[in-house]
């Protein structure tokens, strides 16, 4: 079983195409990897086995028969339960939402069944994606640490291998700081570039559905299926998607790299973290990047303006809710959804017209610069124990607690609707997972990939595994 | 509550929060009043800090567009 659930995607689907496995070997494998650490992670919140056991049968059927729906083709993965997947309990981490059973996919579900993929499970979440309560999930790295959300369960289960691949959201992080958290590559792709439609809104404007993965070809070979214009979400880009995988051995000779030092290495960054990223930067220096030092004052607009914009929209989704189910909610949640109702419509508007500001500047930097991406640790420090998360960080005096160091590089991405990808780049002293960022053009996905494979090479980080949760 | 980064001096009353939670439709405990009041103390003066910069030639981000597509 060892073998069959350290394989990645890509070597997962050669191994099915060479007929050394199966898809229903693939699953069951996955199955038993469910049944052996969900008692000490909970990633889960539904497991439908016996469907998922079902489409591994019939997808070893088509395989047989020459009938190759592609990468994805037989391979278990898992899909955040804020997506609404038919047949199947999407509950989006919320008793509002308990016993809900959707009578149709979200398009990214769709998408991913039709790409011959096996939906093993719904991974937990926060409630509704927000990030403000506590989700059952523990971190495999440190159980009582912050295992990263709000794709909480779609991170924790590619560290304990009971997925392939996972589904996340991210509307200020919550692929990219899951990601980071569990030594996994994750990626929020362009606004709109994979559908909405069908996933449970945290606030429309900012909300992006992307792959979270244990290699970038993995990640690649995901968002190559998810991608793709869907006329049921009006926020659904019809920018042709181009081949994900087609360039991505080509290396970095001549990208150029750019780096706000000022904003991205503040002083709330630890050393570890600063050493991993300058080590990222110096080796894809090496290997002929070109590095760009920038200065993006506008970057200090993200915090206030997203805060802003997303709590305003995400509190208009939830208003009747509230009013109806109120007492259903988590009472973080619910207080926030409260707090979103007070805060003036003259501060959404001004939010807005910041955040064109902040785009604005953005695509002038790029243009500017001729960049190819942007670079940043993805976390300022390695996740922290759950009952620091909202007090004062210990390590240092500068005002933040670590929930709100954690979306210092991450907002940035959100706003601007660019593309941001996370991949491991080392560990902390205490052994925890360290990711870097790299943040993109629009619709230029494909850059990302390229510059992360390179470095991805030259290292083993995502192939190390947390020892003890392995019994 | 954990969102909110800025800290400011804005002396919100809890009986202004209570008041305002009401007349919204809210249903909100003593308690939860008390967390409102300090939230929103907390949030209100981020209008400050984007106002820090000069928005006057940034019109909001509120795409529509116009036409009909199949």
């Amino acid at each position: 079983m060892t073998e069959l659930i350290n394989l990645s995607i890509s070597e997962a689907a050669a191994a099915l195409r060479r007929g050394d496995t199966s898809s229903l070997a693939l699953t069951e494998a996955t199955l038993a990897r469910i049944q052996q650490t969900e008692k000490t992670v909970n990633a889960y919140a539904a497991v439908p086995s016996a469907q998922a056991l079902a489409a591994a049968e019939q997808a070893d059927v088509e395989l047989a028969a020459g009938n190759d729906r592609g990468p994805l083709h037989g391979i278990p993965i898992g899909v955040k339960d804020i997506c609404y997947t038919k047949g199947v309990l999407t509950e989006a981490g919320s008793k509002v939402m308990e016993g809900f059973v959707p009578d149709y996919d979200s398009t990214v579900a769709r998408k991913l069944n039709e790409a011959g993929a096996i939906m093993i499970g719904k991974t937990r979440c926060h409630e509704f994606a927000y990030g403000v309560n506590e989700p059952p999930t523990r971190s495999p790295w440190e159980l009582n640490s912050y295992p990263g959300g709000s794709s909480t369960g779609s991170g924790v289960a590619l560290t304990v291998r009971s997925a392939y691949g996972t589904v996340g959201t991210d509307t200020g992080g919550s692929i990219r700081i899951p990601a980071s958290f569990n030594n996994s590559v994750g990626l929020k792709p362009t606004y709109g570039r994979v559908s909405a439609y069908g996933v449970v809104p945290l606030s429309w404007t900012l909300d992006h559905v992307g792959p979270m993965t244990r290699t970038v070809l993995d990640n690649a070979l995901m968002l190559q299926a998810m991608a793709g214009h869907d006329p049921n979400d009006s926020t659904s880009a019809r920018e042709a998607v181009p081949d994900y995988t087609a360039g991505i051995e080509d290396g970095v000779q001549g990208s150029r790299i750019g780096i706000d030092r000022e904003y991205v290495m503040y002083p709330g960054v630890v050393d570890d973290v600063r050493a991993a990223t300058e080590a990222v930067i110096s080796e894809l220096a090496n290997m002929g990047a070109e590095i760009i030092e920038v200065n993006l004052p506008e970057f200090e607009l993200t915090p206030e303006t997203l805060f802003t914009v997303m709590m305003v929209e995400a509190s208009t989704y939830h208003r009747q809710m509230l009013r109806e189910k109120g007492h259903l909610y988590d009472p973080a949640t619910r207080a926030t959804l409260q707090l979103g109702e007070l805060v003036p419509g003259t501060h959404y508007v001004t939010g807005l017209r910041a955040r064109e500001r902040y785009r604005s500047a953005m695509k002038d930097l790029f243009q500017r610069e001729q960049l190819d991406a942007l670079i940043s640790p993805t976390m300022p420090l390695p996740t922290a124990l759950l009952t620091d998360l909202h007090q004062p960080r210990k390590d240092m005096d500068i005002g933040e607690t670590p929930m709100i160091s954690y979306i210092h590089h991450t907002f940035s991405a959100n706003l601007g609707g660019q593309p941001a990808i996370s991949a491991p780049c080392g560990f902390s002293r205490e052994g925890l997972p360290i990711g870097y960022q790299l943040m993109g053009r629009p619709f230029d996905e494909a850059t990302l990939f390229r510059i992360a494979w390179a470095y991805e090479q030259a290292h083993d980080w995502h192939e190390r595994q947390p020892p003890h949760v392995y019994d | 509550m954990s969102y909110g980064r800025s800290k400011s001096d804005l002396d919100i009353e809890a009986d202004q929060v209570a008041w305002l939670a009401q007349l919204l439709g809210l249903d909100a405990t003593a308690e939860e009043v008390a967390a409102l009041t300090a939230a929103l103390s907390n949030q209100l003066p981020s209008i400050e800090v984007l106002e820090r910069f000069d928005l006057n030639d940034y019109p909001p981000i509120l795409s529509m567009d116009a036409k009909w597509y199949d």
